[in-house]
């Protein structure tokens, strides 16, 4: 089979990639100027300027959202409905691309140089076996990738102010950090002193059947703890996708103070089914269905949506520790975060569902 | 006389099992409470109200209907089972040869794809279930030559279209919600159970499993081979439609029920035939009790074991492959 067309194919196809080699870094190198640390400490060059980020998971593309809409360069996977309503027509209009968290929708190399993103930025939660691939895709898109840390509210403090310097918006991003430490500041004092036998014992309920949850060590559950409440759902997550199954009558045995509905469809439920009418969060009308506009409040995602959830908790929980006004708690929140100027009538539906 | 009597030990062992379910749970339940309970109610004997209330939601709204689900799915699982392999006459065949629970998998996922009621779910796992079937008999019919052969090759091409149309819902499935729900659906298990599911389509499988016992004679016909069954007289084609038909009905209802439980209709139908032998008349039955008996103890392990409950499907699964390897080996005896 060997004959000289197709070593010439061969050839002429190395020199091709040679080509690319040799050209893309001499394209790029004149706008790459400064050298910065990522949020793990890793020193990576990027351009002066950037304008297109390319978030590698959802909750980093909300982040970026939130900062400045205008720098995402293409979404993890097409926005449903009921998160157009309070999304820019200009966002979710953005083509698809993809994104590394584990649910297909795995990118491809051509769409994401088409979009032509400055830098990749990765939500680094840890070391999974998804790090190697992605890193390795940016090197060979020769696009720096920066890692940043999403994990508690805390975080999201340091990340907004180090995106917002990293994309040349660093008013908005100090604007952001400085309202999520003021959430941070007045909850915090209002739970101190709470002891550990009031802390209420909160059921989080996922999944059609109310029978999936979340173990306290979880990081999908972390607004629990933030809250000042306790997980009755004592454990270590099997796995990072978390939703653990358990039995009603495991439930029932634990009695929890409060139970957190993820799904409406069964908050709304829970009062009619005679399985659910011994635990005491239903005798005591203590269920609550977790906003979810645009995203959730308080997980899957996890978004910065958790600094209006953690505020919404912690009132639900302690509304005498934490007597805030939610309407307008909610009302600013739409409007610093995502520009939405949320009527009464819209507010009074997504808090009393 | 020897098959009655081992009859009798598995009839009274499931009823054993039956009754014992209800003491088992994570929810401590004393024996005692049970039995002042069983007192207020036969006997009314006072008992305090909140506490008659309470040993009244457990046993009626918790935990009789999973038995129920556990039991009728086990017994439709393992006699449709046998009922494939008779037919098929080939040892290797279970429920899904068909494609009726690659149709099913794929009629849930689309329900949850495209409503949030629960009904609507379960009725498209049902239809679809039937919907697939139908398709694999309406390729059989496509093709000249050997009809069994070809009934199998058109159910593996059904399934695998099914299989594949589930794969792109799964890829379109919303990733917080949706795709957790169909993975978990696909799993099985009974935690969407209540006594309205169960006494709503419990009925039809019962049915469905009393035609074929009743027909368990054309089906010993039908395992004799094609020619045989003819000059017996047996119309081959209808009769051999209406297993197919019954036989999916049941195990499509059983999907609705408690989402995709494996291997129960491909271990039981051997196990049973190896203690009870081949003649359907017995086997079914006798299937029919030790399907419902093994479930019925898979879902006590699931339900109470770990305090995260292990969905139905992998432990089927997990306890059915070593049981099945066990079988492969003393296949060919049953057959002989």
């Amino acid at each position: 089979m060997s004959c000289s067309f197709c070593r010439s194919l061969k050839i002429s196809f190395c020199g091709f990639l040679w080509a690319m080699v040799l050209l893309a870094p001499a394209a790029a190198t004149d706008a790459r100027a400064r050298m910065v640390e990522d949020m793990t400490g890793r020193k990576v060059e990027v351009p002066d300027d950037i304008n297109k980020v390319f978030p590698s998971s959802p909750p980093m593309m909300y982040m970026l959202y939130a900062l400045d809409s205008g720098k995402v360069a293409g979404l993890n996977f097409p926005f449903n409905k009921q998160e157009h309503t309070y999304l820019r027509k200009e966002f979710v209009n953005l083509p698809v691309i993809g994104g590394w968290f584990g649910q297909g929708q795995t990118p491809n190399l051509e769409n994401v140089m088409a979009v032509k993103p400055d830098v990749m930025l990765v939500w680094f939660w840890r070391k999974t076996a998804l790090n190697q691939p992605m890193e390795k895709v940016a090197k060979t898109i020769n696009m720096p990738l920066l890692y940043i840390y999403l994990d508690t509210l805390d975080d999201y403090v340091r990340a907004f102010r180090f995106v917002g310097e990293l994309v040349g918006r660093p008013e908005r991003g100090n604007k952001l950090a400085d309202y999520t430490q003021q959430v941070l500041d007045d909850v915090r004092p209002a739970l101190l002193g709470l002891p550990e036998e009031e802390k209420l014992r909160v059921y989080y309920a996922e999944g059609p059947d109310g029978l999936k949850t979340e173990c306290d060590q979880s990081p999908h559950a972390v607004l629990i703890e933030a809250a000042g409440g306790r997980n009755i759902q004592h454990c270590e997550a099997s796995s990072a996708y978390g939703m653990e199954s358990v039995s009603i009558e495991e439930v029932m045995s634990k009695n929890p103070d409060v139970i957190l509905a993820r799904d409406h469809k069964f908050a709304q439920r829970i009062y009619r089914e005679k399985q659910w009418s011994l635990v005491r969060a239903v005798q005591n009308h203590r269920v609550y269905a977790i906003p979810a506009l645009p995203f959730n409040w308080f997980d899957r995602p996890p978004s910065f949506m958790r600094i209006l959830g953690l505020q919404w908790l912690t009132n639900k929980l302690y509304p005498k520790r934490y007597p805030v006004d939610m309407a307008k708690a909610t009302h600013d929140f739409y409007k610093l975060f995502l520009d939405v100027d949320l009527s009464d009538e819209e507010i009074h539906n997504m808090l009393n569902l | 006389m020897k098959k009655s009597f081992i009859f009798g030990v598995l009839a009274l062992t499931l009823g054993a099992a039956i009754l014992l379910s209800f003491t088992q749970g994570r929810y401590p339940l004393h024996l005692v409470d049970l039995w002042h309970y069983l007192q207020h109610v036969l006997f009314h004997s006072p008992m305090a109200d909140e506490l008659a209330n309470r040993i009244g939601v457990l046993l009626c709204d918790i935990r009789l209907p999973r038995i129920l689900a556990a039991v009728v799915v086990g017994a439709a699982l393992s006699v449709s089972g046998v009922t494939f392999q008779a037919m098929f006459v080939n040892p290797l065949v279970s429920p899904g040869i068909l494609g009726v629970l690659a149709g099913a998998s794929f009629g849930a996922a689309l329900g949850m794809l495209l409503s949030t009621e629960w009904a609507v779910v379960q009725v498209s796992a049902f239809s679809f279930g039937m919907i697939a079937v139908g398709l694999a008999l309406l390729l059989s019919h496509f093709y000249k030559g050997d009809r069994l052969l070809l009934l199998i090759l058109s159910g593996v091409i059904s399934g695998s279209l099914f299989t594949a149309m589930l794969s792109i819902i799964k890829y379109l499935a919303d990733p917080y919600d949706q795709l957790p729900a169909i993975v978990y659906w696909l799993m099985g298990g009974f935690s969407m159970i209540s006594l309205d599911t169960i006494s709503t389509l419990a009925p039809g499988i019962l049915i469905g499993i009393l035609i074929i016992v009743a027909f368990a004679n054309n089906l010993n016909l039908l395992t004799m081979g094609e020619e045989e069954a003819r000059s017996l007289g047996i119309r081959v084609r209808t009769m051999r439609l209406m297993f197919i038909v019954v036989a999916t009905l049941i195990s499509s209802l059983t999907v609705a029920i408690g989402g995709i439980i494996g291997w129960v209709g491909l271990v039981i139908p051997h196990m049973s035939r190896m203690i009870i032998g081949p003649d359907n008349r017995v086997l079914l039955p006798f299937s029919a009790l030790m399907g419902a008996l093994f479930l019925l103890v898979v879902d006590n392990v699931s339900r109470q074991v770990f305090t995260v409950e292990i969905p139905l499907g992998i432990l089927t699964s997990l306890l059915g492959i070593p049981a099945f390897a066990g079988v492969l080996r003393v296949a060919r005896k049953g057959w002989g």
